[in-house]
């Protein structure tokens, strides 16, 4: 399959090309979903696949699917992509290096005048962030009908655009349906630091992480700072063991694999928030998260037994509320095997694992078989305009997806 | 001695003054040299004027009433207390030992008795501090803990005004010597306890005997922010974690060293704080207060030797900083016996006890004999509109004061 021309060199210069559309001053990029800097990354996409003799089509919630016709035009095409949203102060590869990634694809491809069996779709779904519209990958949600076209079209952002309004001012409403994909591949930057700390360039996606959010409020009394401290329902000082119960919880939580879950406590008010007053209330927002769905529960269980224990022994009440919840994905496994022997004939260092955040594939392996791959990007630092990876990730990432992706789809 | 003290005046001279910088919760805002505590300093000056009393206000704003003594040579006693308030005070949180001190001094001229010793109301400046840190700070400056010239060049929290400007514009800079006030023979200040135990325990009259050494220090614990989705546990430097687990280690070493004292955390900001966010930030107020010094002092050694201990177990860095600090203070037994006797004598119930907040008499007690006596407050609810005493509750606590102070006064091996 090497004689595909794929050109790293390529794909890196198309990452810079398109950073310009929304470009910070301190080199990242915001280009929020449905602006008119989104309508130009989706117009310089459409302009570029169309010299590739792709054919577009672009559904009622914005997403554009590029189609290369395969020899078998009564096989499902074998789809690729991301998004090209970014979050306000995000980086230049969040999203775009797997849309980008696939692009290169289709244009050595093009080059080489291969053809492959299947169709191949590149994929750009809308709002994949969430930073404007709220919830994220609101796009592959709704093409694969995790959300009613109601639902998304009627978002509203912080300023009172709707969704449906703002796609349609752009331009880039359709109404087409996209194509049904037979697979699905994403290449992503993996957002964490295991990778890069194990010095390994392409990561194997396996699944997706349960996750379980919480609300926790602590209802105590407000006491004055000399008063005794036999009398006190001091409600901070009974959510600090709560709070580190989660950690313990997230350690104990071992699955049969060896996996262990993951816990937060990313925000924290306590009120009255006043100098010399123990507080009466405190709130915050518990995180888990585990590829075993069982363990996962079992962590839910386990804070409200530690949580029920500190109210009984301090006097306060502790309450627990369900904030959201997102079932394991386990990606396919056919995929995933072309994945890793993509890696594997390459000769690139990879390790299997799961991805701790939600991606446009995780919805789609709820419909349609997909797979992940995760190229390291420096620190793990993502979300952030100084997200960085290197040319060498850049071109590993690109090679593994377009083996895979001819592997699924088969070589004419 | 019999003299006509009069409960109800008091009473309605507290009802009275809460009327300026009255709030709708029924609480009072009055804060330290605004033109609202000029009003309450002017109606203060004119209800001494009218029962005789020769004011003196000092550089500092210290209002001093004095009621001369069969010897003026011999050296004033003090009671003392506060008008100013919080800005979502109560009506009893300092008026109430100033009025009550009123209170007898009126008695004492309506009943046309003169003590041996002068007696002098002060009511000390920016007691709060809620505008000029730190607390009590007119008593600091003429007691000098602080220096006159350190009091008048504070600037205010909010808009950096000059303590000496603020004092000026009121019209209430005066020309007595600060110093002055230095050189009494005693110190008396009546006050609501702003605690709940007089009244759980059925009591009616504290007998302070002390004040807490007291440390507040703002705790800020450092490690890296990264993606709660994408970083394992053990690669994480969370600074929630480390907080919570310093809390816990803080109240553990209170209760294992000195269960008598207190710990308090009173203010918690995670940082960024935001969800799916690992919290490279967090920072608290962190707060103990022991009778003893000592015993203080070794609290502290040890909690910061935990927190040192945690930070390097979970590489995060830690910083405790104090920005306040207070050391214990032991009142006079001498005079504590005067206020016991009364209370005894007129059948008030009463414990000793340790004052957990601040107060003007600490200061004082760094230059005389000097001590408190507490009066309940509903709920210990203070520092709050809804902030309550009960009638019996201010009798009483004026008619033990009124005792003492005159007993102080009238003492033939007084100093």
């Amino acid at each position: 399959m090497s004689n595909i021309p794929y050109s790293g060199a390529r794909l890196w210069d198309d990452l810079h090309d398109i950073a310009r559309i929304g470009g910070t001053p301190k080199g990242g990029c915001n280009r929020q979903t449905l602006t008119d800097l989104d309508a130009q990354a989706r117009a310089w996409l459409a302009e570029r696949a169309a010299k590739l003799g792709c054919t577009l089509s672009v559904d009622r919630f914005g997403n554009m699917g590029l189609l290369r016709p395969g020899r078998d035009a009564s096989r499902k095409p074998i789809a690729f992509g991301s998004h090209l949203d970014t979050q306000p102060t995000g980086g230049k590869f969040d999203g775009v290096l797997g849309v980008l990634a696939g692009l290169e694809i289709l244009r050595a491809l093009h080059e080489a005048g291969a053809e492959t069996e299947a169709p191949l779709l590149l994929v750009n779904w809308t709002n994949e962030e969430g930073a404007r519209f709220s919830p994220p990958m609101m796009g592959s949600g709704a093409a694969l009908g995790l959300f009613t076209p109601d639902e998304v079209l009627t978002k509203t952002d912080a300023e009172g655009a709707t969704f449906g309004d703002e796609l349609r001012r752009i331009g880039w409403q359709g109404d087409a349906e996209l194509p049904e994909m037979a697979g699905y591949i994403e290449l992503h930057i993996e957002q964490g630091p295991l990778l890069e700390r194990a010095g390994k360039s392409i990561g194997v996606v396996t699944h997706a992480l349960a996750q379980a959010w919480y609300e926790v409020v602590v209802e105590g009394e407000e006491s004055h700072g000399g008063s005794m401290m036999a009398g006190r329902r001091d409600a901070l000082m009974a959510a600090a063991p709560l709070m580190a119960a989660v950690e313990e919880i997230a350690l104990a939580a071992r699955a049969p694999s060896g996996e262990l879950g993951r816990g937060t406590v990313g925000r924290v008010t306590v009120y009255p928030d006043s100098r010399n007053i123990a507080p009466s209330r405190v709130w915050f927002s518990i995180d888990t998260r585990h590829g075993d769905a069982e363990r996962l529960a079992w962590m839910g269980d386990e804070l409200r037994v530690r949580a029920a224990a500190i109210a009984a022994a301090r006097g306060v009440s502790v309450t627990v509320t369900d904030f959201w919840h997102s079932p394991p994905t386990a990606f396919d496994a056919a995929l995933v095997g072309h994945v890793r022997a993509a890696a594997e004939a390459r000769g690139l260092p990879w390790q299997e694992m799961p991805t701790g955040i939600g991606h446009d594939a995780v919805y789609v392996a709820r419909r349609v078989p997909a797979a992940m791959i995760f190229v390291p990007c420096h620190g793990g630092i993502s979300h952030n305009e100084a997200e960085s990876i290197t040319p060498e990730w850049a071109e590993a990432g690109l090679l593994v997806l377009a083996d895979a992706v001819l592997a699924a789809a088969g070589r004419a | 001695m019999n003299l006509p003290l009069s409960p109800d005046r008091l009473w309605d001279r507290l009802m009275e003054m809460a009327r300026i910088g009255a709030t709708p919760g029924g609480g009072n805002n009055r804060p330290a040299l605004s033109a609202l505590d000029g009003e309450g300093r002017a109606l203060l000056a004119r209800w001494g004027a009218e029962i005789g009393l020769t004011l003196a206000v000092d550089r500092l704003g210290n209002m001093a009433l004095r009621r001369e003594g069969r010897d003026p040579e011999r050296r004033p006693v003090l009671i003392g207390s506060h008008l100013d308030t919080q800005p979502s005070g109560g009506k009893f949180d300092g008026p109430y030992g100033v009025l009550a001190g009123l209170e007898i001094l009126h008695a004492l001229h309506e009943s046309g008795t003169v003590t041996e010793a002068p007696i002098i109301l002060v009511n000390w400046t920016s007691e709060e501090g809620c505008r000029f840190s730190p607390s009590m700070i007119g008593a600091a400056g003429a007691m000098g803990v602080l220096s006159e010239a350190e009091v008048l060049d504070r600037h205010a929290l909010d808009d950096g005004e000059r303590y000496g400007d603020a004092l000026r514009a009121t019209g209430w800079a005066g020309d007595a010597d600060p110093a002055s006030l230095r050189h009494a023979a005693a110190y008396f200040e009546a006050h609501i306890e702003q605690g709940p135990v007089l009244e759980s325990e059925g009591h009616d009259l504290g007998i302070v005997t002390g004040g807490f050494a007291t440390e507040r220090a703002l705790v800020t614990v450092t490690g890296e922010t990264s993606h709660a989705g994408t970083t394992p546990m053990e690669m994480r430097r969370d600074a929630v974690l480390g907080a919570a687990e310093m809390i816990s280690a803080g109240e553990a070493i209170l209760h294992r060293i000195a269960p008598e004292g207190r710990m308090t955390v009173c203010r918690f900001m995670a940082d960024p704080g935001a969800d799916g966010v690992v919290p490279g930030g967090a920072r608290f107020a962190f707060e103990y207060r022991h009778p003893a010094n000592d015993v203080l002092a070794r609290l502290l050694a040890e909690a910061d030797a935990a927190f040192a201990a945690i930070a390097a177990r979970r590489k995060l860095a830690v910083a405790r900083e104090p920005y306040w600090s207070f050391p214990a203070v032991v009142f006079d037994a001498a005079l504590a016996d005067r206020l016991r006797d009364a209370a005894r004598r007129l059948g008030a119930s009463h414990r000793d006890m340790l004052s957990g907040a601040g107060h003007d008499a600490y200061h004082a007690a760094s230059r005389m004999p000097a001590v408190m006596l507490f009066i309940p407050c509903h709920g210990g609810i203070s520092h709050h509109p809804s902030e309550s005493i009960s009638r019996e509750w201010s009798e009483k606590g004026l008619r033990v004061l009124a005792d003492a102070v005159i007993a102080t006064a009238n003492s033939k091996d007084a100093p």
